[in-house]
């Protein structure tokens, strides 16, 4: 097995990419990646070796469903969308979100 | 995703990679366009992607698979002698597997076997308890034990059938009215007879083997009606082949009641089947309180000191080879090591010639896990065609096993075939090979830095010191294991030999023998039966081509009823029962053996029943030592109980004859007695000394006895011969068939061990010959370098595996009927054969080396 990201960083993905997808509706791997760019104001830039695996595991897990269709270049791409399990799965991972963030702002405040 | 379309995806991978790389492509096509953006390393996100939608692990091991067929099938010559090797080993113990399983394992077809018992009342000490029961002890049982569900009595008796007015003798069981249920098992036609059965002794059920043999299967024996003992009895039912319960013909349902003896059956052996979950101690102390009361009503039927106990079935009717067996395959785990060890060194041998490669591969970063795992791989694919190939063969073997198996030491409801349990043994030890082969050389190979070889840049393929070092000692063991093989066969060789050559005092020769059962109901006491016997006997020496005519109790060379002898005045004479023999005046004329001394018994002595006897020479050295014993007398007291029931049971020495029985595996001659058969009329083995075919005398005997009496059957009418070979010679025939077949594939692998690497050791030292030869060496003298490292290892093997035989074999030897456990003969011509067929593997490559060309050295 090959290097994984840590597994805050992966939940992190994961949320951010669902995120995405249910803001936009369906996008191929370079707009989700584009979308992460700009919507960050270029502070988060993900690895394809890293958001591409973490689509097909969550293609596997059934968060989002792929399908091939054409695309601005008018030749195939691979678009992904967000399915209802996907839906409840970024409602429980914003929340977990949240509550690390505020444990950590807790934290940060302290002193 | 399911871990099924993963699995599709692992082995049709080419359908994702083309996603993969059209989904990569588009990125890449995308980011071209947006000039600012750069991609990542393609490579490594391709692969991540695969592992996703792929089973990674699978992938590598079908990887592995792959490359090492084709790398197997690179060098088919290693490849070919590998999975022959295997084969043969996996071929052999699968074969002797199913034998063991099929005989010791699981030979009974049952119910619930395990719960199957008899009752057993053993004397404190005694090895054998009493196992059978009178009628009334059987009704005693049957009312009064609680921790049975069913008590079935059982019996092997002779049944007169009479077919178209012709008397046959059938082997019949008088099994008690439940005993089909107590056994559990269901009729393959019709139905079996139950407890509710309304008349049971007006029915009868068949077993298979006769039905075939007799009616050739046909359904309509069903509902028809066979006189048997007299009576009509309607056929009910037929069982199915593997229910055998004591063998018989026929089962005659029957109801014991106290104080009856239904068609004559006194004693019946007890199979009980016993509650689920009761215990020994609980069984016990049912028991004992039943036991106790019987024994006080007839304390000459039971041993002081008893205690009673629940024998499983298993135990009660084991196979007569059971033991042996199990040697046998202790035998086989041999010859599997010897070709483990043989497999091994090929991969070995191999490894050094792939340590470059190997070393290339780590150079490249292929971790030292994945590339043990990769090696691995090569040796489980090996065994597994191995294994394939072993199985497909023992099909062969087990029939071959099958086909020397003597007659009668195994259960005949055992069904000796390849079952799933025989081929999950053999899955199991086949990975156990895989890992005992497998295992040191991938060790080795991952454990070497790589960049040794590499530097070594294919100068010399030799490989390391400790790596030789090991090949040889797995050569080594090779050896000592087929050494003790070797030995094993040539101990069982000799013991057979002297078996066939044991000077017998009988003729064996045109000797036709048969048994002739007089039945109770019909000839209730000695003058009957004498007279019939007298009447007959007359008959058959008038018979034209008849030379001499016997009768007797037992048959010589084989036995006969044994009971304890006292000599009066001698209080503390030798009280091991003596074979006893009842004769006529005839029997020296038609068996051949000699008078020593004093007189035989005479027709006189016969018609008059006198207590006279003649003893051999063992008897006389036994009992009477120095002293002349003629005119002596002997008691025999067991004589005045039934089924003999003498008055008187003192018998006055005449004569001395040679010894004539002797015991099988060390030839020792027993003590015997001879004595009139006018006393009891219970003797019924006919020996006929013939001029011609002994076989062709068998028509006459049938004929006088039927126009004596139409209802007396002529039973197991054989040559002595062939009765010799069935009681006497097929064991050890047996035993030097089988282990003489794996002795020499042991031999086979273990010479192919050695051939093997002193050819690697000729081949990597081609350089040191030439160079030796550059510089004078002759032919000879590089043969003799080589045969010398050969013999080396032979000589270790050799001694090893003496050693290990003459501390093993006394050990399971006396098994194995051998005549004596540590014989210098065996082991030496074990010993020889071993080193002759090891020069000779040797012989090849020395001759090979010999044949170097000193040019070479310059190159």
């Amino acid at each position: 097995m090959a290097r994984k990201p840590s597994d805050i960083l992966q939940g992190t993905l994961t949320l951010l990419v669902l995120k995405t997808l249910a803001a936009r509706g369906p996008l191929h791997g370079y707009g989700i990646a584009t979308h992460l760019l700009e919507a960050s104001e270029d502070a988060l830039r993900v690895e394809e070796g890293s958001l591409y695996p973490a689509l097909h595991r969550m293609e596997e897990e059934g968060w989002v469903k792929a399908t091939w269709g054409m695309s601005e270049l008018s030749r195939r791409a691979r678009f992904y969308a967000i399915t209802a399990a996907g839906k409840r799965q970024l409602a429980s991972e914003e929340a977990r979100w949240a509550g690390i963030t505020a444990a950590v702002n807790r934290v940060l405040r302290y002193v | 995703m399911s871990l099924w379309d993963k699995l599709r995806n692992t082995l049709r991978p080419a359908n994702v990679d083309r996603e993969i790389a059209e989904e990569i492509d588009f990125h890449r096509a995308m980011a071209a366009r947006d000039s600012n953006r750069t991609v990542g390393n393609a490579i490594y996100w391709q692969e991540e992607t695969r592992q996703v939608r792929l089973l990674p692990w699978l992938e590598s091991v079908l990887q592995d698979a792959r490359y090492g067929l084709r790398e197997l099938g690179r060098d088919k010559g290693f490849t070919a002698t590998a999975i022959l090797s295997l084969s043969l080993g996996i071929l052999a113990a699968t074969s002797m597997y199913s034998v063991i399983y099929g005989v010791v394992i699981e030979p009974f077809p049952y119910r619930d076997v395990d719960n199957l018992v008899s009752i057993e009342v053993r004397g404190k000490g005694e090895r054998y308890g009493k196992m059978y029961y009178n009628v009334d002890e059987y009704a005693t049982f049957a009312a009064r034990a609680t921790v049975f569900e069913g008590l079935a009595a059982s019996t092997i008796s002779d049944v007169l059938w009479i077919n178209n007015s012709e008397p046959l003798r059938l082997r019949g069981n008088h099994i008690s009215h439940n005993g089909f249920e107590v056994m559990g098992v269901p009729a393959m036609l019709g139905r079996i007879v139950t407890a509710k059965e309304e008349n049971p002794e007006t029915k009868a059920v068949l077993g298979h083997r006769f039905w075939i043999r007799q009616f050739g299967g046909s359904l309509d024996v069903l509902g028809s009606t066979m006189i048997l003992n007299g009576k009509p009895r309607t056929v009910v039912g037929v069982m199915p082949p593997r229910f055998m319960f004591r063998g018989a013909d026929v089962y005659l349902p029957t109801v014991y009641r106290r104080g009856e003896s239904p068609e004559g059956v006194t004693g019946v052996h007890i199979t009980g089947r016993r509650r689920a979950g009761v215990s020994d101690a609980q069984a016990q102390a049912d028991l004992d309180p039943i036991v106790r009361d019987l024994a006080k009503e007839s304390p000459a039927q039971y041993p002081p000191n008893w205690s009673v106990s629940l024998r499983s079935f298993k135990q009660s009717f084991p196979s007569s080879i059971r033991n042996q067996l199990w040697i046998m395959f202790g035998a086989v785990g041999l010859l599997l090591l010897i070709a483990c060890a043989n497999v091994s060194n090929l991969l070995l041998a191999r490894a050094a010639t792939r340590q470059r490669e190997i070393a290339m591969r780590a150079a490249l970063g292929a971790g030292r896990r994945r590339l043990f795992r990769q090696l691995l791989t090569e040796s489980a694919l090996l065994g597994v065609m191995g294994t394939l190939l072993g199985i497909a063969g023992s099909w062969t073997g087990l029939k071959a096993i099958l086909a020397v198996v003597p007659q009668g030491v195994i259960p005949d409801e055992a069904e000796v075939v390849l079952n799933l349990p025989v081929l999950g043994f053999s899955a199991a030890i086949s990975m156990a090979c895989v890992l005992l082969f497998g295992l040191a050389p991938a060790l080795h190979a991952t454990g070497v830095e790589p960049a040794q070889p590499l530097r070594e840049a294919g100068r010399s393929t030799s490989g390391s010191r400790r790596m030789n070092w090991f090949r040889s000692s797995l050569v080594v063991v090779e050896l000592s294991l087929a050494v003790i093989l070797l030995a094993g066969a040539a101990l069982s060789l000799h013991t057979l030999v002297r078996l066939y050559q044991a000077p017998l005092a009988v003729g064996v020769d045109n000797r036709l023998v048969a048994r002739i059962p007089l039945r109770a109901a019909r000839y209730p006491n000695a003058e009957s039966r004498t007279a019939f016997l007298r009447h007959l006997l007359d008959r058959l020496r008038e018979t034209p081509g008849v030379l001499g005519v016997g009768i007797n109790t037992g048959i010589h060379p084989l036995g006969s009823w044994r009971l304890p002898v006292e000599i009066p005045g001698e209080p503390n004479a030798d009280s091991r029962p003596v074979p006893m023999n009842q004769v006529n005046e005839g029997y020296l004329q038609a068996t051949g053996i000699q008078l020593r001394r004093g007189r035989w018994l005479d027709a006189a002595d016969i018609a008059s029943q006198r207590h006279v006897a003649v003893v051999n020479e063992t008897f006389a050295k036994r009992y009477f030592g120095g002293v002349d014993p003629l005119g002596k007398t002997v008691r025999m007291p067991r004589l005045k109980q039934p089924p003999f029931s003498l008055q008187d049971d003192h018998f006055e020495i005449a004569g001395i004859v040679q010894d004539a029985l002797h015991e099988l595996h060390n030839n020792d001659p027993y003590p015997e007695i001879y004595m009139p058969y006018s006393l009891t009329g219970l003797a019924e083995a006919l020996v006929v000394h013939t001029a011609g075919d002994p076989m062709a005398m068998a028509k006459h005997i049938r004929a006088h006895v039927q126009q004596m009496d139409g209802s007396q059957f002529v039973d197991e009418t054989r040559t002595l011969a062939s009765l010799m070979d069935l009681h006497v010679y097929s064991r050890g025939r047996f035993y030097l068939w089988l282990i003489g077949v794996f002795a020499a594939l042991g031999l086979l692998l273990a010479v192919i061990g050695i051939y093997g690497l002193l050819s690697q050791v000729v081949s990597s030292h081609r350089q040191e010959y030439s160079i030796r030869m550059a510089v004078g060496a002759g032919f000879g003298q590089i043969v003799r370098l080589v045969l010398l490292r050969g013999m080396k290892l032979i000589a270790i093997g050799l001694a090893a595996g003496i050693i290990i035989a003459v501390v093993l074999l006394p050990r399971v030897g006396w098994q194995l009927d051998v005549h004596r456990t540590y014989d210098p003969l065996s082991l030496g011509g074990a010993a020889m054969v071993l080193v002759l067929a090891g020069v000779a593997g040797c012989l090849i490559p020395a001759a090979r080396a010999g044949r170097t060309n000193p040019v070479e050295a310059l190159r």
